[in-house]
């Protein structure tokens, strides 16, 4: 194996260079290729020098250049008062005001990789708006990220003094939050307690689905299909038709096992007794619905006939065999699942109950959202005419009318469907995070909004480096000079 | 590093503690930070308050505003708390997190100014090594030394962010009193941005009547005056139209080397 540490006494200088470099370019902007840092780095490191206005007032300067031209040695020694010592901590002299060498040095080699800080991904990495500096590239890439207000999602972009730039606060709580299922705060989930969940999880399910399905009977294709929705109906009612109730679960799965032609007869009777409700619904019910409403309504069954008829024509020359038709029409009433509750609705009402008429064919279809949209309606619809219906019926047979639909449709009422955080809640910090927690002065954020602003380009300063590297100076200058090699 | 890496830290702390908080009771601006009081101090691996990485030395984490002294700079700058945009969730349990981590400084009983207001930026005439004989008898300054390097840098008496602070400092030396020497600096800076602002829009109103504007009803024609002989004597001046655009560099091409010098001079 490779040794990857630098030493200094066995290694010859540009060896010491290679490992160097390879060490630093692993932390800083890893992501970025080689030729594109080459093409950034510079030699031209940005320092500055903290100055005090008290010392320049009572001084011109004169004492520095006395002497051998490096300052006459001083004997007093400065007087440092409580409100100036943070002067001292960043190696400022107090007798000249300038940085002092002897306390604090201008660290220039620890600017090496300053022009990285510059990218846009790596300001996001460093406002602490991502994990990774490779992950604030791919929320700048997928387009999360605006500067001044507007998008840009390339990860390159060189930010300018007084650029703002903010992230998707979601966005930066998932990349900075506890991912789910490794939650450490309380309820604890270990994998044991998970395991537990789901098998319990599991059992319940097999048993409802055993409960509810019985085996499905004989039914031979051929055989005259049997009145689902006079059996679907029936069930409604309730306990009283427990056998019937088995007989359409049944039944669903027949349906499934059907050959083509029957099953053409099966969805065509479906979609004769949808359209039957649809013109109960604008002739009796007329008054309680709006008239937009209505009008969807309309338009609904408008399409419902046409594809009805052009059913019937197929099915007359013959075209029952066709496999897009059959998908088609199943699709156009089998989506909808109104049948469940619009059918026991007219069935009760004694409106008109299918004819055996054979046929299918193409037809215009309606979107997925148009579906929706009818399923709603007739839903609503169904509700209210349950309610009217009540008055009429033994309470307990209304209540177990009302329940499974209700429940059955409870998504399509509700709107979009709320959907879970990307991460664990309540939210805490991934682990580790506190180690690593930095946010250079160049940047001022603010965490609330996740936004903030490159004020100014990173600069050196006596005593310290505003570049965040976790490399000694001297691993820094080896890369430095790694670089600075003429090309 | 060993105390870290067992769980005393101070995420570990701030997990205990932020998550009780935060399933109590709501967290909001006015809030003194709870966490600030309890968590003394960010322990980063070293152990030390601001140093994050035990390899560097020379690298200081430093300390953030805290959110509370944030907010009160901006009460009196825009004097009407403006809030941010309705609708947007603030990520309320993240910020919280973040100032915990973080070294802080508050604006309130400030011991020590958050940063440095007068940091010169080192130029780069200054960073040549200059070896400038000078008469022991003579009197060396600043002003001398930036001349010494190039004879338009300022020195760094004027180079400052804010020089009148200086000419603040020197009344007060002079046994001015606090509220004259505080007028003059007021009085000055007020001078100077106001000097500022009417150079800009001199430079601005100066280039605007340099262009006469045509409505049409669709585009707007801008007119600028050029001056034909702004070209120069062999046509390839820098004032003259598209000096920029197109004129070729002759420098390399035969006959056109020009300063060819002709004798020797002894």
């Amino acid at each position: 194996m490779q040794n990857t540490h630098i030493q200094p006494a066995l290694d010859t200088f540009f060896q010491q260079k290679w490992k160097a470099k390879a060490m630093t370019r692993a932390y800083h902007g890893e992501h970025v290729s080689e030729h594109r840092w080459a093409r950034l780095f510079t030699r031209k490191l940005q320092s500055v020098v903290p100055m005090n206005p008290q010392y320049m007032a009572a001084n011109d300067g004169s004492k520095e250049s006395q002497g051998r031209g490096s300052g006459r040695q001083m004997k007093t020694p400065a007087k440092l008062g409580g409100e100036k010592r943070h002067l001292l901590e960043e190696g400022v002299d107090m007798l000249t005001g300038l940085g002092n060498p002897s306390r604090g040095y201008t660290p220039y080699m620890n600017m090496t990789f300053a022009p990285l800080e510059r990218r846009l991904d790596t300001a996001i990495f460093r406002a602490m708006f991502a994990s990774s500096a490779r992950q604030a590239r791919s929320f700048v890439i997928q387009g999360h990220v605006k500067v001044n207000g507007i998008k840009v999602d390339k990860p390159a972009y060189m930010l300018n003094p007084g650029d703002m730039f903010q992230v998707d606060p979601e966005l930066v709580m998932y990349a900075t939050g506890v991912q789910k299922g490794q939650g450490l705060n309380p309820p604890l989930l270990n994998a044991a307690t998970l395991k537990e969940r789901s098998s319990k999880r599991q059992t319940t399910d097999t048993s409802d689905m055993n409960a509810d399905r019985p085996r499905p009977s004989a039914y031979r294709p051929g055989d005259e299909p049997p009145d689902i929705e006079a059996i679907r109906a029936s069930q409604r009612t309730g306990a009283k038709h427990e056998r019937l109730a088995e007989e359409a679960a049944a039944l669903e799965v027949e349906v499934e096992n059907m050959g083509p032609e029957d099953r053409a007869k099966v969805e065509q009777q479906r979609l004769k007794n949808l359209i039957a409700s649809a013109k109960d619904l604008l002739g009796s019910h007329k008054d309680e619905m709006n008239a937009a409403k209505k009008r969807r309504v309309r338009a609904w069954r408008d399409n419902a006939k046409v594809l009805l008829s052009k059913t019937q024509r197929a099915a007359r020359q013959g075209g029952l065999t066709d496999k897009d038709i059959m998908e088609e029409l199943t699709s156009f009433v089998g989506n909808l699942s109104v049948e469940d509750v619009k059918g026991g609705a007219i069935a009760e009402a004694g409106k008109p109950k299918p004819t055996e008429t054979a046929a299918a064919a193409s037809g215009p279809s309606l979107s997925a959202d148009q579906q929706k949209m009818i399923a709603e309606m007739l839903v609503e619809e169904e509700k209210s005419s349950a309610k009217r219906e009540t008055s009429a019926q033994s309470p307990e047979d209304s209540n177990a009318d009302e329940k499974p639909a209700a429940k059955k449709f409870s998504w399509l009422k509700s709107k979009a469907p709320k959907l879970d955080k990307p991460y664990q809640q309540p939210w805490s910090p991934r682990p580790f995070m506190a180690a690593f927690a930095v946010i250079p002065r160049y940047l001022e954020v603010n965490p609330n909004i996740c936004a903030a602003v490159y004020l100014r380009h990173p600069v050196a300063r006596p005593g310290s480096a505003e570049v965040p590297t976790p490399f000694p100076e001297f691993v820094n200058a080896l890369s430095f000079n790694y670089y600075l090699r003429r090309r | 590093m060993f105390a870290w890496l067992q769980g005393k830290s101070v995420q570990m702390e701030y997990l205990a503690q932020t998550v009780a908080d935060q399933n109590n009771r709501r967290i909001d601006e006015n809030d003194k930070d709870p966490s600030i009081k309890r968590i003394s101090a960010p322990q980063y691996v070293t152990g030390e308050r601001e140093r994050p990485f035990p390899m560097n030395n020379l690298f200081k984490s430093a300390p953030v505003l805290s959110d509370r002294s944030k907010n009160i700079i901006h009460k009196k700058i825009m004097e009407e708390n403006r809030s941010v945009k309705a609708g947007r969730e603030l990520a309320k349990p993240y910020a919280y997190a973040v100032y915990a981590m973080l070294p802080k400084s508050y604006i309130e009983n400030a011991k020590e100014p958050h940063e440095n207001i007068n940091d010169v930026h080192a130029h780069r005439y200054t960073m040549q090594q200059l070896f400038l004989p000078v008469a022991e008898s003579k009197r060396f300054t600043r002003e001398d030394a930036a001349r010494a390097f190039h004879r338009n840098l300022l020195p760094a008496d004027k180079r400052l962010p804010i020089p009148e602070l200086v000419q603040y400092e020197k009344d007060r030396l002079g046994g001015k009193g606090l509220a004259d020497s505080m007028g003059r600096l007021l009085k000055d800076t007020t001078a100077m941005e106001q000097n500022m602002a009417e150079r800009i829009k001199a430079r601005e109103e100066r280039d605007a009547a340099r262009v006469t504007k045509v409505e049409s009803g669709r585009f707007q024609f801008r007119f600028q005056n050029f001056e034909v002989e702004d070209v120069g004597r062999d046509g390839r001046g820098k004032k003259g139209t598209g000096w920029r655009y197109g004129v070729p560099l002759y420098d390399r091409q035969r006959g056109h080397t020009r300063e060819v010098p002709e004798k020797v001079g002894i």
